[in-house]
């Protein structure tokens, strides 16, 4: 079975400070791999570094078989990626965007309008099909990009954030489409900070601490690893990324504060 | 709820008003948003600093142009005035002033627009409406704000002139009588222009629709602000000559109809007061009349009842920024109607669309466009306003236009370029993601900057194709070949110091380090190429091939552009 993704002991330096130091993992076909961590932890960089849009120090990335660096194009036209910020041309409308997002990747418009308009509708934002990008909330500005990735039905989604500011049916459905995306053999790679979804979505999780791979595997494995039987993901996050003890003071904290007041 | 001191409102309009500077230099583009925002992190004080000297910026502007109204005033006051001139005066003098507070007004609106906007569009109001400020204090604070926006440009418009005629005529009558018409006019420009920037801030700059007509605005005031503002240091120096003329003739033909002055005596902006004012300014050489003086009262009464009407409306739109967001609707969508066409096109026109589209959605971008495409069309505009002596003849205006098309090509593709750019560098991260090929991107550019470059070229040849030597059609060819080199050596150094990244150039990533010593390279590259192509066709046409001149021009031009694109090929994937 081929790997789907290969990130392989990849390290990644803003002058003095490592972002990723030394990471590994890969994602199957059919997987969704979760990749948690606290702010900061490296793994925006890791994404922007499989997409090929950042030079790395060293290491190894396979996407497909194909280096994302050597071939970034072709990398990219297997991958739909939402990001955790916008990068949607905001003066555009949602159908020149959606016109700009297929002609580059030189999608069938017959096909590719019937998608977008299932994509518009199941998502409620196919009313403002004619509106500017800068005109719709945060999270219709996220439905956007949510279906611009989408278009081209990738092999693999990589989604940063992506239930940032979605309301309960956007999310809902978003978690349908990734069981379709899975079940037509496509593979996704998340990251997130709320623990729920990744405990109910995930087939396995990777949390990473300071650019470094803290513990790898599915929920039940963690919870064995942090030696937490019955814990929520986010306890057991907490307690493998060293978070536990700080954060428990600061509620204790905050518990005095607030019985002062 | 209690009210906050005057001083302590005045304190705090200056921080909404720096944040209104640093919003709209953020609209604007005129750096991009990562520039601003580093530049104030880097310097609380810089965004002081750069509104007082856009204020004091506006002021140079508006000094120059008080000395039209003070050669009209001198004139004025050196030339005996008998009944048979004293028509063709008046009317000559109060047409002065006029232009005069139409030149203030559209100086105002011009270099204020995105300001007035900004300010119009209320959303730093927002902020203070959850806190626990009376009515009153929300209210006198909009209007402190609005004050600051203003100070240095209306008390400059205010004093400036009053004061020159003070010190002119060392007559305090002279001064009162100036105070007073420039207090009057400003009365009514500036609600006038909370007004219009009241309707701009709703229908045409309104980001969050689509307006039709915004980029069609944006472009006339652009191109109108370019061609007036930018050469007025060169205009003003015929100021003195076109004054002296305009009273010359009237005076020497005498033959200004009663009935105009009458007339235009009636019109109350901009006519009336400044009618009034010349007859008051002549007073003291004993001239008068009665009827047209009566007129000009009139008219003032009628300006007067404008002022009125417009400051309470210009107020009470101020009032309400204080109270409720000027742009807040609720617009109701349905997807009934909606179809669902997703349309492709090549990956270089798709490009070049969406370049286009953005550039004419953002102001910012767009201004530097407007200038670039009209960069020579100013310097056509100098060039015929400039005095014989400089030129010579008509051929050598020519011949100057000719050198200046040269000399221009690599500041005109820098801001082309630049203006090109300004949309994609804030917001690079969704094309960085598309699997495109960074030709198809260098391409488009290619091509939009080098029609805008090529179209001065060719209404030049248009408009004086008559007058043409084959010594200038050759030179024009020159330009022709120059500008396509020119565009593809700039794309191709920007890339190779800005945008080299895992071993590949692109457009769509940018390494600013060392970038000034970074574009010096490109411009030294830029001109070395443009001189020695110059010089190289030059030097082999005039020694070897004088007959075959023309074609060696054609043919050198082709076999750089077939190296260029070489080049390209090879660079970009």
């Amino acid at each position: 079975m081929e790997l789907v993704l290969i990130v392989n002991n990849l390290k990644k330096s803003f002058g003095s400070v490592k972002a990723v130091d030394g990471l590994s993992f890969n994602v199957k076909p059919g997987e969704i791999y979760g990749l948690l961590g606290p702010n900061g932890a490296g793994k925006s960089t890791t994404i922007k570094s499989i997409l090929g849009l950042l030079e790395i120090n060293s290491g190894y990335i396979s996407v497909f078989g194909d280096d994302p660096i050597k071939t970034p194009s072709k990398v990219k036209k297997n991958i739909g990626y939402v990001p955790e910020e916008f990068s949607l041309y905001e003066s555009m409308t949602v159908a020149e965007l959606l016109n700009f997002v297929a002609s580059l990747r030189a999608l069938d418009p017959q096909i590719t309008s019937l998608d977008a308009d299932e994509l518009l509708k199941s998502l409620n934002v196919k009313k403002y099909y004619d509106s500017l990008i800068a005109s719709l909330s945060h999270g219709n500005k996220q439905k956007i990009q949510i279906i611009c990735a989408l278009l081209h039905r990738p092999k693999l989604l990589i989604l940063d954030e992506p239930f940032s500011g979605l309301d309960a049916r956007s999310s809902a459905i978003l978690k349908e489409l990734f069981q379709i995306h899975i079940n037509n053999g496509g593979s996704i790679l998340f990251s997130t900070h709320i623990m729920e979804q990744a405990q109910i979505l995930c087939t396995r999780i990777g949390i990473i601490n300071q650019g470094k791979m803290v513990a790898e595997g599915k929920f039940e494995e963690l919870q064995e690893l942090a030696q937490s039987a019955g814990a929520t993901l986010e306890e057991v996050f907490l307690k493998l990324t060293d978070q536990e003890e700080v954060t428990n003071g600061i509620i204790a904290n905050l518990k005095r504060l607030t019985g002062k007041t | 709820m209690s009210n906050l001191s005057r001083s302590k409102l005045w304190q705090f309009s200056k921080k909404i008003h720096e944040e209104i500077h640093f919003q709209t230099q953020l609209a604007t583009g005129i750096s991009t948003k990562v520039e601003t925002i580093e530049k104030y992190e880097k310097n609380l004080k810089s965004q002081r600093r750069l509104a007082l000297l856009g204020g004091l910026f506006i002021c140079y502007i508006l000094g120059v142009v008080t000395i039209l109204p003070v050669m009209g005033i001198l004139q004025l006051f050196s030339i005996d005035i008998t009944s048979s001139n004293f028509t063709a005066i008046v009317f000559t003098n109060s047409l002065i002033l006029s232009i005069y507070n139409m030149y203030i007004l559209f100086i105002l609106f011009m270099a204020g627009l995105m300001n007035y906007v900004t300010f119009m569009r209320g959303d730093y109001f927002k902020l203070l409406r959850p806190l626990p400020l009376s009515s009153r204090d929300m209210t006198q604070l909009t209007f402190y704000v609005f004050f600051r926006m203003n100070a240095i440009q209306l008390t400059f418009i205010l004093f400036a002139l009053p004061v020159v005629g003070l010190i002119l005529t060392l007559s305090p009558l002279t001064f009162f009588i100036l105070l007073l018409n420039n207090l009057i006019n400003l009365g009514f420009i500036v609600p006038v222009l909370i007004i219009v920037a009241w309707i701009l801030a709703q229908k045409v700059f309104n980001k969050a629709e689509k307006s039709p007509i915004g980029p069609i605005i944006t472009v006339l005031t652009m191109v109108v602000y370019i061609l007036t503002v930018i050469p007025i240091f060169f205009l003003m120096s015929s100021f003195y000559h076109i004054i002296n003329q305009l009273f010359n003739s009237t005076l020497i033909t005498g033959k200004i109809n009663q009935k105009i002055n009458f007339l235009l005596s009636l019109i109350p902006f901009p006519f009336s007061s400044n009618y009034l004012t010349t007859l008051v300014l002549l007073l003291p050489s004993g001239s008068i009349s009665f009827p047209l003086t009566l007129q000009s009262v009139f008219g003032v009464c009628i300006l007067l009842s404008f002022i009125v009407v417009a400051f309470r409306k210009g107020s009470s739109l101020i009032q309400k920024l204080a109270f409720e967001p000027a742009i807040e609707r609720h617009k109701v969508f349905s997807e009934k109607d909606v179809v669902i066409q997703v349309k492709t096109s090549t990956p270089v026109v798709t490009f070049m669309k969406k370049t286009l589209t953005m550039v004419f959605r953002d102001y910012g971008a767009l201004t530097l466009f407007v200038l670039g495409l009209l960069m020579p069309l100013i310097i056509f505009m100098y060039s015929f306003a400039m005095p014989e002596r400089y030129i010579g003849s008509d051929r050598g205006t020519l011949w100057f236009i000719i050198t200046m098309l040269v000399f221009l090509v690599g500041f005109q593709i820098f801001i082309l370029y630049n203006s090109l750019r300004l949309s994609e560098r804030n917001l690079g991260g969704l094309l960085s993601t598309l699997p495109f090929k960074e030709r198809d991107l260098f391409r488009s550019k290619q091509f939009i900057i080098s029609i805008a470059c090529l179209l001065p070229i060719l209404f030049f040849f248009l408009l004086f194709q008559e007058f043409m030597t084959i010594g200038m059609l050759y030179a024009l060819i020159k330009i022709f070949f120059v500008n396509i080199i020119t565009v593809y050596v700039f794309l191709i150094l920007h890339a190779f110091f800005f945008g080299k990244i895992n071993n590949r150039y692109t457009f769509t990533i940018e390494n600013i380090e060392n970038q000034i010593r970074k574009w010096i390279a490109i411009f030294v590259g830029l001109y070395s190429i443009i001189l020695g192509y110059f010089k190289l066709t030059e030097i082999i046409s005039e020694s070897i091939l004088r007959n075959w001149e023309i074609g060696f021009i054609i043919l050198t031009g082709m076999i750089l552009t077939s190296l260029l694109e070489l080049i390209t090929k090879r660079m970009f994937v």
